[in-house]
């Protein structure tokens, strides 16, 4: 319980990054025509940010069912070669319990947990709950009450928690090559960024790759 | 169209995708550069995220200067060893104070 409670409350930063971007995708639901019902479910069973909101704006383009899929299955194609990258981190608590946790693993659980060393299951657990619960309750929010919530404030969150861990993991593995790395990736990301989500995935296999060739071998899982 | 339909196969692929590391034989998967994923993964979502943060709010002065400031003491703040979530609380007040 106390590991449970301890990776509950680790997940405060993505919670608070969560809850805008949850009541927002919400709120664009609703406007596009989905009911309250496909939008908290969508949010339950998805569980994927960024596709969701391309399925809203699929749906007010009039994109046909199986484009939309297609869609959603190419945006989340990156959690692949993430799910292999947990798999030491998850593999040793068996096989049912690695199939619940993969469950919750999205880029933010996925990035928080790289940055630490490997904990028990319950604090996994409590982690990924509490980063689910955040966006469900947050779409259900916004759904319900849409445009009336002011987001400006919890909109740098998530880049916030996503610089707090670069800063970090720079700081641990500096060298030389790391300022090159750094250099190479920022401009790799930017012109991969009009690719969308595709861009995306792309630049992590990109600097991944360049990174296993510049950088001292060093386990980060 | 089904929504119905769209969200459940959709959810499937995306859960079956999030799995693909359960099924795997880890003797087979760990190649170098999977060892590097997660440091890819946290340097493209902190670069895209603040990027899209200056495009959402349609790259108006402030917006961007916002981001910036907000950056600058969140990563100063982190170097002085301050709590992630402080760090963050930081950062998220620079960046609401410049799109009040």
């Amino acid at each position: 319980m106390k590991n449970f409670i301890k990776g509950c409350s680790r997940a405060v930063g993505i919670v608070a990054g969560f809850l805008p971007i949850a009541m927002s995708f919400g709120a664009v639901a609703i406007q596009s025509g989905l009911s309250q019902a496909q939008t908290a479910v969508m949010s339950m069973w998805v569980f994927a940010g960024a596709s969701q909101f391309i399925v809203v704006e699929g749906i007010e383009q009039n994109l046909d069912a199986l484009s939309l899929i297609l869609t959603i299955w190419l945006i989340n194609l990156r959690h692949i070669p993430m799910s292999l990258a947990a798999q030491k981190r998850y593999g040793r608590f068996g096989k049912i319990k690695h199939l619940l946790l993969c469950y919750g693993l999205v880029d933010e659980t996925f990035v928080l947990e790289s940055s630490e060393k490997p904990q028990s299951f319950a604090y996994y657990l409590g982690l990924h709950l509490c980063c689910w619960t955040a966006w469900v309750i947050g779409t259900i929010i916004g759904a319900s009450f849409g445009e009336l919530l002011p987001e400006n404030w919890l909109k740098f969150a998530l880049p916030g928690l996503f610089l707090c861990l670069l800063v970090d993991l720079v700081r641990q593995r500096w060298c030389r090559e790391m300022a090159l790395l750094l250099g190479i990736g920022t401009l790799l990301i930017l012109t991969t960024q009009s690719f969308g989500s595709t861009g995306i995935l792309l630049s992590i296999i990109a600097i991944a790759i360049a990174a296993s060739q510049l950088l001292p071998q060093e386990d980060l899982l | 169209m089904n929504i119905w339909l769209v969200i459940f196969i959709a959810g499937i692929g995306n859960y079956l995708m999030r799995c693909v590391g359960a099924w795997v034989n880890s003797d087979r998967t760990q190649a170098k550069w999977l060892a590097q994923v997660p440091f890819a993964v946290i340097l493209v979502m902190a670069i895209a995220s603040l990027v899209s943060l200056i495009d959402v709010g349609n790259s108006d002065i402030l917006t961007t200067l916002g981001a910036l400031l907000a950056s600058i003491a969140v990563i100063f703040s982190n170097l002085k060893k301050l709590p992630l979530i402080f760090s963050i609380a930081i950062g998220c007040v620079l960046f609401g104070i410049f799109n009040l």
